[in-house]
This record gives structure tokens, C-alpha cells and sequence, in this order.
């Protein structure tokens, strides 16, 4: 064998080594793609089930949701009508309650405003009679009432006439005794304006004398007049 | 010494202010006898002197003269002040009776009084002397704080209802 030709085989060997280590390769690859795809594929084949029964559950709860949405709407209409039902009623017995109320007060005014009618008008009756009576009265006992002033009339004319000789009597009795009084106190007072001169009249006598020996006597005069002064000092214990 | 000296004074002098003047006279005396020089000279001529250069009242000479005596002796420039402070002590523990009098009296009118103060009241007194020209007679005196009035007045106040009874008569009379 020619080394070319070796070389040629060699190398065709090589490649055809090389082509299987692709081949090989590829099929390895393509077997693992499989086998993930076909991994993917059991995973897709479990799913719809799981995924039917979630949505069922879920279709369940939204039905059953919407029931009860439906439901409480509807309850809550109701409500809502029977309370306006309510509300209405009573907004229509309030309004006849009120004409009730005003009907019942005009007739209360009504009868009060009569009674007051009828008392008045029996007060005033009733007045007219007592004056009638009064008049009656008056005119009947007219002539006793005039009896009787006169005779008060007497007793006070007498009382009159008794007080003021009273008064009178009074009166002189005190009187005299102011007359008493005064001519007691113009004396006294005239006592003591005597008496009042006297000092008066003693002082002047000593002042002027006083002056008229402090003038006229000597020194030897005066001395004997001190003298005199010590021993009366002197009898009186004053040393 | 100092109520010796006050005894030998009040033979001659009755007033607070006779005391006062003699006093004063006897220190000032005694300070030119003690402070000049007078060797050998007799206390006559040394008065005599001491008159020249002085003006002592009248009054007042006469008393000092009759105060010879050994006990002047006794001062000394050392013990003037001190003996005649320890005078001027006793003095003002001397008995005073204050008197009124209705004119100024003459030495001798006072020492008169003074003598009868002194005879009848209380010995060594003194008289504080003043004049009253209302007291018009007799006199007026304080004697142990209380005044007592024995003028003119006192004797009108004694008759005062002798005097109010003739007035009163008289005047009825007219």
C-alpha cells in the first residue's frame, strides 16, 4: 500500500470516525431533546386535568358568587322597597296625625273661646245683680245709717268737748310750769351774772390796787410785805 | 474742804446768782494769784492788785475780801480745777427755794431774807430770786417742787367774800 494512498485511507478512516463521532453526537443530542420534549409532553399530558379541574372549581365559585350577588342584590331591593313602604306610611300618618292634631286644637279653642264667653257673661250678670242688691241695700238702711252717724256724731262731740278741756287744762298746767322754768332760770342766770360782776368788779379792784400799791410803796414797805408773806407761808406749814 | 469753803460764801451770799458770781470771781481770783507772780506780796495788796486788772462788781469784792483764810492757801496750780470743780458739785446739792417778788430788792432787803430763809427753811439755802411785777405785794415761792402764792391776790382771795358782800351792798345801794 502506497503511503498516499494510506494516507488517503487514513484519512478517510479519520474522517469517517469523525463523521460517526458527529453522527453520534447528533444522535445523542436528538435522543435528549426527545427525551425532554417527551418529559414535556407527559407534563402536557397531566395538565388539562388538573388544570379542567381548577377551572370547574373556579367556574363553581364564580356561579355560586354571582348567586349570592345576585341574592343580596335582590335582598337588598327588597329591603330598600319595604323601607320605603315603611317610610312612606309614616310620612302619611304623620300628615293625618297633624290634621288630627290641628282639627283637635281648633275645636279646644273653639270651646275655650265659649267658655270664656259664657263666664263673662255670667260675671257680668252676676255683677249687675250684687249692684242691684248693693242699691237695695243701701236704699234700705239708709234712714238706720243716718240714725246711727248721728249718734257716733253725738259721742264724738262729747269726746271733742271733754279732750279739749283736757288739752286745755294740759296746756295751762305747763304753762305755768315753763313760766316757772324761765323765771328759775332768769334768776339763776341773773345770780350768776351777779355774781359773775363781783369776780369782775374784785379783779378790777385788785388790779388796781395792785398798780396803785406796787406805785406807792417803798422798798422797805415791799420788804415787810414779803416778810409778812413768809410767816403766813410759814403758819399755813408750807416750810 | 469744799463745804467749809461754801459755809464761809453763804455768810455772805444768799442768791444762786451772788453763789455763781462769787464763785466765778474766787476761780478767776485764784488763777492770777496761782499763775502770776506775787512772791512776798500780802493777800490784801494782792486783791488790791487783782481789782486793778479785773472788773469785779462792787458786791462782789466785799465778799471775796472777807475770804482770807488758810484754806486759800490750799490751792495749788495742780488742784485748782479739780477743787474747784468738787465746790461747784456741792454747791448744786445746796437746797434751793425759788422766791418771787413783786420789785428788785437791795443787797441788803436780800440778805435780810436770806438770813430769815435761812433761820426758819433750811440752813446753807439758797435763793433763786426773781422778779414778778403781778405778784403787786408780799411774794410767790417754790418750795420743794409746789408753788405757793402768798401776793396781793392771796390776800384778796382770803377776803374775797368780805370784799363780794361790801361790793354787792354798795352797788344795791347806788
Amino acid at each position: 500500500m502506497q503511503p498516499q494512498l494510506f494516507i488517503d485511507k487514513l484519512i478517510s478512516l479519520q474522517g469517517g470516525l469523525l463523521i460517526l463521532a458527529v453522527t453520534v453526537l447528533f444522535l445523542f443530542a436528538v435522543v435528549i431533546i426527545l427525551q425532554i420534549r417527551n418529559g414535556e409532553r407527559m407534563r402536557n399530558l397531566t395538565y388539562p386535568v388538573y388544570d379542567y379541574t381548577v377551572k370547574k372549581a373556579e367556574q363553581e365559585a364564580a356561579d355560586t358568587l354571582g348567586d349570592a350577588r345576585k341574592e343580596a342584590r335582590s335582598v337588598v331591593a327588597g329591603a330598600e322597597r319595604a323601607a320605603s313602604h315603611i317610610i312612606e306610611e309614616r310620612k302619611q300618618a304623620s300628615v293625618r296625625l297633624a290634621v288630627t292634631y290641628e282639627k283637635e286644637l281648633k275645636e279646644i279653642a273653639k270651646q275655650h273661646e265659649e267658655l270664656v264667653r259664657r263666664y263673662a257673661a255670667s260675671a257680668e250678670e252676676a255683677y249687675k245683680g250684687l249692684k242691684q242688691m248693693v242699691e237695695k241695700y243701701v236704699a234700705a238702711s239708709g234712714e238706720a245709717v243716718k240714725a246711727e252717724a248721728q249718734v257716733l256724731a253725738d259721742d264724738l262731740k262729747d269726746e271733742r268737748k271733754g279732750l279739749r278741756e283736757e288739752i286745755g287744762k294740759r296746756i295751762t298746767n305747763e304753762l305755768a310750769a315753763e313760766r316757772k322754768a324761765a323765771h328759775d332760770a332768769v334768776d339763776a342766770y341773773r345770780n350768776a351774772q351777779k355774781q359773775l360782776l363781783d369776780k369782775k368788779l374784785i379783779s378790777l379792784i385788785e388790779r388796781i390796787a395792785a398798780v396803785a400799791l406796787q406805785k406807792e410803796l417803798t422798798v422797805k414797805d415791799h420788804t415787810e410785805q414779803i416778810y409778812k408773806a413768809l410767816e403766813a407761808a410759814k403758819k399755813d406749814g408750807i416750810f | 474742804m469744799a463745804q467749809e469753803l461754801l459755809k464761809t460764801l453763804a455768810k455772805t451770799a444768799y442768791t444762786e446768782h451772788e453763789f455763781r458770781r462769787l464763785l466765778s470771781a474766787l476761780q478767776v481770783f485764784l488763777e492770777f494769784k496761782l499763775f502770776t507772780e506775787h512772791k512776798g506780796v500780802s493777800f490784801e495788796e494782792l486783791l488790791r492788785r487783782f481789782f486793778l486788772e479785773h472788773h469785779i462788781a462792787q458786791d462782789t469784792r466785799a465778799r471775796l475780801t472777807n475770804l482770807a483764810g488758810s484754806y486759800l492757801e490750799s490751792f495749788t496750780q495742780e488742784n485748782l480745777y479739780e477743787k474747784m470743780n468738787s465746790i461747784e458739785k456741792a454747791f448744786k446739792k445746796l437746797p434751793r427755794l425759788t422766791l418771787y417778788v413783786p420789785i428788785a430788792l437791795t443787797s441788803e432787803a436780800t440778805a435780810k431774807l436770806g438770813t430769815w430763809l435761812r433761820e426758819h427753811v433750811a440752813e446753807n439755802l439758797v435763793i433763786r430770786l426773781e422778779v414778778d411785777a403781778e405778784l403787786a405785794v408780799g411774794c410767790a415761792l417754790v418750795w420743794k417742787g409746789v408753788y405757793h402764792d402768798y401776793s396781793f391776790r392771796y390776800f384778796v382771795k382770803k377776803h374775797e367774800k368780805e370784799l363780794e358782800r361790801t361790793i354787792r351792798e354798795y352797788v344795791e345801794s347806788i
